[in-house]
């Protein structure tokens, strides 16, 4: 079923909106998720959640129709984060973000930077780093930093050697570096 | 700024990134092939004397994808080429080049300028830089989508030091595709002579680099390897 498809069923309350929202989406979502609380219990519980959000948002969310997928996977992401830091504070789970540790591993001076950083502010350059690269780099980052993929996976998808995909993000990372020295974030 | 905060900005990039990452479409190629094609040739056989000052163990960059890649001459206190040695390289991150959907993309120098139809088993597309120093680099791409391979060298001194072939898995009658692109003709000519005598097939250039890495070669043995492999002066030219 298609997007446009689904927001229709969804503008007319249809309960088949989230049926149709889960087969085309529910497997990415319930993935991305694990990725980020790798408990089967709290994933259940935060697709829930997110079904039952977009059943109250959709419409008028998402602004366009072909950004309903983007639109799930934020829920579920922004759930799932939530969720993890709430089991971190407390302390019933003690483990963060290991993709985040790669990222902050060549950017250690954004964490302990002196100057105010806004989170919108950093996002805005993190727009513009992702426009800068090719698609195929893009699409590395996005499925290793935003969807927590592994680099196996990444690789499978887009046929490339796993260690392809590992010198790439490096390269990545790197370049990142590099990005928000110049626009003066970082040292 | 706090861990979480940097993995809030991360969440919050715009939906067209998240929405263009899923529509990306890998390319077809097959890359895994192309790994098994490499071969990593140095060729540096002339001689140096021109080149005041060339001390033992001179390192020359060679151009490969967006960065450098090492190649190291050894040469004598006349400047004579001894032996040579370079890095593998990586040909799936590596190449100055990019394939999608069926085209060829020059992506070396930023370009990303379509040489499909330059390409084929006959026929190749070449850039040349020229350094700050009036160096000449050369990069030569040619084949066929599915069966690509490249050549990178170095000229100095009007004349070429080394150079460095990735060749294709397949090229009819061994011999390096023509060059379409015709900026500097003498320059060209000289990149020409260099694919068609290190473009070639594996067992030739095995048997080249048996007696080349052999640094205790014969005056006579010397004189026969020059002849062979120096390159014609009509192709010699001065840089810069």
């Amino acid at each position: 079923m298609s997007e446009e498809e689904i927001i229709q069923l969804f503008a007319q309350r249809s309960e088949k909106a989230i049926e149709s929202l889960s087969e085309k989406y529910g497997a990415y979502c319930k993935k991305v998720s694990m990725s980020i609380l790798k408990n089967q219990e709290d994933v259940e519980e935060c697709l829930n959640d997110c079904l039952l959000t977009a059943w109250n948002t959709i419409p008028p969310q998402p602004s366009e129709t072909k950004l309903l997928g983007a639109y799930m996977f934020r829920l579920v992401r922004n759930r799932s984060i939530k969720k993890q830091r709430y089991n971190k504070a407390k302390k019933r789970d003690s483990s963060g973000n290991q993709i985040l540790d790669e990222l902050l591993e060549v950017l250690p001076a954004l964490e302990t930077a002196e100057t105010t950083i806004l989170v919108s502010e950093l996002t805005s350059y993190l727009n513009l780093f992702l426009d800068s690269l090719d698609k195929e780099s893009h699409a590395i980052f996005m499925f290793r930093y935003w969807f927590n993929e592994p680099s196996v996976e990444i690789a499978e998808r887009l046929n490339l050697k796993t260690n392809t995909v590992n010198v790439k993000l490096k390269r990545i990372r790197i370049k990142l570096k590099g990005f928000l020295t110049e626009k003066g974030l970082i040292e | 700024m706090k861990m979480e905060e940097i993995e809030d900005a991360i969440t919050d990039v715009d939906d067209v990134h998240i929405v263009n990452a899923l529509n990306y479409k890998a390319p077809t190629q097959k890359r895994a092939k192309i790994g098994k094609k490499i071969l990593v040739l140095v060729a540096a056989v002339i001689t140096l004397n021109s080149l005041v000052g060339f001390a033992t163990g001179y390192s020359l960059r060679h151009y490969i994808g967006k960065n450098w890649a090492m190649v190291s001459l050894q040469v004598d206190k006349n400047g004579n080429m001894l032996s040579s040695s370079s890095l593998n390289y990586d040909l799936e991150t590596d190449t100055p080049y990019h394939v999608e959907d069926g085209q060829i993309y020059f992506t070396h120098d930023g370009s990303n300028k379509n040489i499909t139809d330059f390409c084929s088993i006959y026929d190749s597309f070449a850039y040349v830089d020229v350094d700050f120093w009036g160096n000449g680099h050369y990069i030569i791409v040619g084949g066929t989508t599915d069966n690509l391979g490249f050549c990178v060298g170095n000229v100095i001194g009007g004349k070429r030091v080394s150079s460095v072939a990735f060749y294709p898995a397949i090229l009819e009658n061994g011999n390096a595709p023509r060059m379409n692109d015709n900026t500097d003709s003498k320059f060209y000519g000289l990149v020409q002579y260099t694919m068609n005598h290190y473009w070639k097939g594996a067992i030739e250039w095995e048997e080249w680099l048996d007696r080349f890495s052999d640094t205790n070669l014969s005056t006579e043995e010397r004189e026969e390897f020059e002849l062979v492999n120096k390159p014609h002066f009509d192709y010699v030219i001065t840089m810069g």
